[in-house]
């Protein structure tokens, strides 16, 4: 059921090893830490009752509610990984990246955050006094330029909104400087794209992205007429090997069968069991019919959507369907085609059928 | 200074609470049901009233509307009062505000299932309704600022500041988008037409989410956060660039809607640029939510309604951040038209809006009742559900959005398309379409229990409906110091500051979109539709197809392969009064299936999807079958149009009806050929072929890329 999306990426190893160095650094730090700390702290933690009825029940809840947050946003970086696959794009790509280790650094943040609280609620429950933690915490409110809690009285402003105060601390500086980052950026874009006009726009790279495929396209025919030449419909020979007839029914039962029913007896689409045919009965009319398509009878042209094999294949396996005589078929249509005789005028035939 | 004496009306937050609870319940129900017919279509019941397609609006407006709207009036009404010390300017209005959006509510649920729909996504609801939203509107809007101007206190706390801000830009958005013209009485044409209809819709529904669901609950998170949590709020500073950035730049983001559409590429790039600035502007409220429980995390271990706001801020920080990232062109080029957003507005409505409320109501209903919550240990199991829901639904939708889009974008050695069958990558996802659902029932779950735990706390406690409070008047006089500070006293000139800033953005984007008129380039062998496909068009908006289908082939070379035309060019969608671009793909692009099947596949495929499409998720219709289409209608729908400048020529309505059965008889002949049956050329269906055979073939026969070239071998 599921699609290994991750093989078709380009340089895949390198996620997995970002990832890995991202959580060995985390593990590392861990350990560090599990060195520095007082041992005699990891024996209180080891003798911590933790039964929720008896320790008030409050905090492990904290505790849960932000593992689960961690948990909550780690499979946004899993599922981020997963984009790469199938698109070429190298900015998509870059920003891929960036997105994977934004998300890597937020759910690291958080499992930091997770473990300080755990360790703020252990500290409650072993009777530890707060001036410790705060110690804890102050390279974050640092960060943030934050006025220290117990000078907070002189930044509280003197009014109230129903017991509402307001403090008035610094914006925090990594938030300004994100803004402006971002302003600039947008400032940027807009001038690279619509002053300069130094980069595509959609329209363009879709232009771009055709021209490509033409040269793909022109690859793969000289490589066909190398290797001896590729299917079409003057090439094309009926094949009952039981794969081309297998995969023959695969592809009828998938796109054909709608119109056709699935045993060929017709519907929208004309019988396929009987003798009579409307573009031909040869395997190369046949190919050809489903090649080009008939879009004025609703017929649509399959080139676009099925490979030359694919289309050789269900061609041999209509060809197998004719004399199957399946019960409530549609009537005759077209004209009696017998196998053994050649097919004089067929071209013409199907030729005309189009005007 | 004398001291007075006054009344908070708590009668009135009961009343919208009640609705809140009632409303939630109900938008949960019917999005669950959605959920179900995705992967159980015989939950459609084959009946028109619960298709899919009227289902959907059914839920988006009962839950935006509904439950958010009512939760948003009631703690508007309970903290406005407070932080102006004064009761509501008049009771009377109060009422009428309640009732009317009642009304309105219901008159919504009534008629959308009835398939009354403009199909402009979150702007459904026909003239009349929306002439009383404007009403309901104003009257809200009279009685807020009047509260504001009797107020005591002198200055206005920064969660009136977001009040206003919603007031006034529902105000604009609301008008401006619903310029429609009314054929019947349940029926309008939108004023404006393809791409600039489009931006307008997208700008509205970009700002519904920014000013509906955003702005208002900002403000009930600097009333609720600080008073739940007994703590000082953060920063003033920050309080004041974060409400003013985000309010001017919000407005600008819309057009990310529509991306790689036939938008012209400037209010694209524009749209793209704004989202990524909007990230420090909103994780400005987040960060002052969060930081203001700095020394009070010890309560958010015990008390459910910190722990429900702390999740529901965190949940916002989140969803700030992935919606600018989701705005990234390139990254939008994998997102657009999945789940992956249906994910993500989800993480947004379940885990802010919702989360929000549930802690607004277990703070609010035992203060008003002045007992004390029924059960904390049923608000903690609530919390868990919850959590457990949010997580349940959004990262199956996640997973289902990447796969099916990259599905869709995967091609094979010889140039094809891995998986021409759109159907493959729908089959691929249906199991996480059935966690999801999973995921929305955990969610119900909790909101039942918190409904049985309020109202044992209701029961238990005996309600105020009269407040007593005290406060001295206010009185005249000069106020110095910073410009904001003053600002802050001066209620009009912010009311006015405000408008203007929310203002800028969407005329700097809209006007050149009107004016200019190479951004939509016209293509002459673009028509009007006929009368017939008129009325084929206007059942495709009444059954809500817009809601799986989307009709806009981006440039992208799968696109154009996958569905073998053109990608969508701005000037073919000139006469679409409203556009039909959609926003999801829960089924094909229909904009190039013009032509492409034969009338009778049509015809089979809407009486039995899987008929010819084996496995389809689509529902049946078959009252197409047995309603007919009232001809002489379409002389009202040919005025309505010539009126907005369809060139129908001088005289054509009179003809009208008269063209519409002459097409009809050819098609019913046509399929009485292809699959000998006699079809009443007056069915609806008839209708729908029409319309659908004409889609996208306008431009067809001077093709600028032919396809067929691009995968060709050897010839």
């Amino acid at each position: 059921m599921f699609k290994h999306y991750f093989e078709l990426i380009d340089n895949v190893s390198i996620w997995p090893l970002i990832s890995l160095a991202i959580f060995f650094g985390f593990f590392l730090l861990l350990i560090w830490w599990l060195f520095k700390v007082d041992k005699k702290y990891i024996q209180k933690m080891k003798n911590l009752p933790l039964d929720e009825e008896k320790s008030s029940g409050s905090g492990q809840s904290a505790a849960k509610s932000l593992l689960c947050f961690a948990v909550f946003m780690t499979p946004l970086g899993l599922t981020a990984q997963d984009l790469s696959s199938g698109i070429t794009h190298e900015t998509l790509v870059t920003w891929l990246a960036l997105l994977v280790v934004i998300i890597a650094i937020l759910v690291l943040l958080v499992v930091i955050y997770t473990l300080s609280v755990l360790k703020v609620v252990l500290n409650r429950q072993t009777g530890e006094t707060q001036p410790q933690v705060k110690k804890q915490w102050n390279w974050f409110w640092k960060l943030n330029k934050s006025v220290p809690q117990e000078k907070e009285a002189s930044i509280l402003l003197d009014h109230d909104y129903d017991g509402i105060r307001e403090l008035d601390n610094h914006l925090p500086p990594w938030w300004t400087a994100f803004f402006y980052i971002t302003i600039v950026y947008g400032i940027i874009y807009m001038f690279v794209y619509h002053v300069f006009e130094a980069a595509p726009l959609p329209e363009e790279l879709y232009e771009i992205a055709v021209a490509e495929a033409r040269t793909d396209a022109a690859a793969r025919l000289a490589e066909a007429s190398v290797s001896g030449g590729g299917i079409d419909e003057s090439t094309v020979t009926f094949s009952d090997e039981p794969a081309v007839i297998e995969n023959g029914k695969k592809v009828y039962d998938m796109q054909c069968a709608s119109c056709h029913r699935d045993d060929g007896g017709g519907n929208i689409g004309p019988n396929l069991t009987d003798d009579y045919w409307l573009h031909g009965g040869s395997i190369n009319d046949i190919y050809k019919t489903i090649r080009y398509g008939v879009p004025q009878k609703g017929m649509i042209s399959w080139e676009p959507l099925l490979s030359p094999e694919q289309m050789r294949d269900v061609s041999s396996y209509i060809i197998t369907l004719v004399g199957t005589n399946p019960p409530n078929a549609k009537d005759a249509q077209g004209e009696l085609f017998q196998p053994d005789a050649v097919p004089v005028n067929s071209e013409e035939e199907a030729n005309s059928a189009e005007v | 200074m004398a001291l007075e004496q006054f009344q908070y009306d708590n009668k009135i937050v009961k009343y919208f609470s009640l609705a809140t609870v009632v409303f939630g319940l109900v938008g949960m129900l019917v999005g669950l049901t959605a959920a179900i017919q995705l992967f159980y279509p015989i939950f459609n019941f084959d009946l028109p009233y619960t298709t899919f397609g009227r289902i959907r609006p059914l839920h988006t407006n009962a839950i935006i509307f509904a439950f958010v709207g009512n939760a948003m009036f009631a703690g508007i009404y309970y903290s406005m009062q407070r932080l102006l010390k004064t009761r509501m300017f008049s009771d009377l209005l109060s009422y009428i505000h309640f009732w009317g959006w009642q009304l309105i509510i219901v008159a919504a649920a009534i008629t959308l299932p009835l398939g009354f729909t403009t199909s402009k996504e979150y702007a459904e609801l026909e003239w009349p309704i929306d002439i009383a939203i404007t009403l309901i509107w104003v009257v809200f809007g009279i009685n807020m600022i009047g509260t504001i101007l009797k107020r005591r206190e002198r200055h206005m706390y920064v969660a009136i500041w977001f009040y206003i801000a919603t007031f006034v830009t529902v105000a604009v958005l609301h008008v401006v988008n619903s310029f429609a013209i009314p054929v019947s009485f349940m029926k309008s044409y939108s004023m404006f037409a393809g791409v600039q209809d489009a931006l307008v819709q997208w700008w509205y529904g970009h700002n519904a989410v920014a000013f509906f669901l955003t702005t208002p609950f900002l403000g009930l998170m600097y009333y609720y956060l600080p008073k739940a949590a007994n703590r000082p709020v953060y920063s003033y500073k920050l309080s004041i660039i974060h409400f003013w950035s985000l309010i001017f730049i919000y407005i600008w983001a819309g057009p990310h809607h529509l991306l790689y559409t036939s938008l012209p590429d400037w209010a694209q790039s524009l749209g793209m640029v704004f989202s990524v600035m909007l990230i420090a502007p909103s994780w400005g409220g987040m960060l002052n939510g969060l930081f203001t429980l700095r020394g009070a995390w010890d309560r958010v271990r015990e008390d459910p309604v910190l722990k429900f706001m702390v999740v529901a801020v965190t949940a916002y920080g989140m969803v700030t951040l992935e919606g600018p990232l989701l705005s990234i062109k390139s990254i939008n080029a994998v997102a657009h038209f999945t789940d992956w957003i249906i994910a993500h507005v989800h993480v947004g409505g379940l885990g802010w809006n919702g989360f929000l409320t549930f802690g607004m109501l277990y703070w609010m209903i035992p203060r008003m009742w002045s007992t004390k919550l029924y059960s904390v240990k049923l608000a903690n199991f609530h919390f868990w559900i919850g959590i457990l829901g949010i997580i349940f639904y959004a990262l199956p939708l996640y997973v289902a959005g990447l796969t099916q889009s990259l599905m869709w974008q995967e091609f094979n050695e010889n140039g094809q398309l891995q998986y021409a069958n759109f159907l493959e990558t729908v089959i691929q996802i249906v199991p996480m379409y059935m966690l999801r659902a999973l995921g929305g029932a955990l969610y119900l779950t909790g909101a039942i229990v918190m409904t049985y735990n309020l109202s044992k706390t209701m029961k238990q406690g005996s309600f105020i409906a009269n407040e007593d409070a005290e406060a001295y008047a206010l009185e005249k006089k000069q106020v110095s110091g910073k410009w904001h500070y003053v600002l802050e006293s001066k209620p009009i000139l912010f009311t006015i500051l405000t408008t203007v800033a929310i203002l800028i953005g969407g005329v700097f984007e809209m006007v050149p979109a009107f004016l200019i008129k190479s951004n939509v380039p016209t293509i002459s062998s673009v028509k009007p539709y006929t009368p017939l496909e008129l009325e084929g068009r206007d059942i495709y908006i009444r059954e809500g197809c817009v809601s799986c289908h989307t009709q806009m082939v981006r440039p992208f070379r799968n696109e154009t392969l996958r569905y073998q035309g053109e990608y969508s060019k701005a000037g073919e969608f000139v006469y679409d009064h409203p556009f039909l671009w959609g926003s999801k793909r829960t089924g094909p692009d229909l904009h190039r299936v013009g032509s492409k099947y034969l009338d009778s596949w049509h015809y089979q495929h809407m009486l039995d999807p899987t008929s010819m499409s084996p496995g389809s998720l689509m529902p049946s219709y078959p009252w197409l079958f047995e309603q007919a289409v009232d001809a002489a209608s379409v002389r009202s729908k040919i005025v309505a149009m010539q009126k907005l400048g369809v060139p129908y020529q001088q005289g054509y309505e009179t003809i009208a009806a008269q063209d519409l059965l002459a097409q009809a008889q050819q098609i019913s002949e046509r399929l009485n050929q292809e699959l000998n049956i006699d079809v009443v050329p007056e069915m609806e269906i008839v209708a729908l072929i029409a319309y659908l055979q004409r889609l996208g073939v306008d431009i067809k026969g001077n093709p600028t890329a032919s396809l067929n070239e691009l995968t060709r071998k050897g010839e």
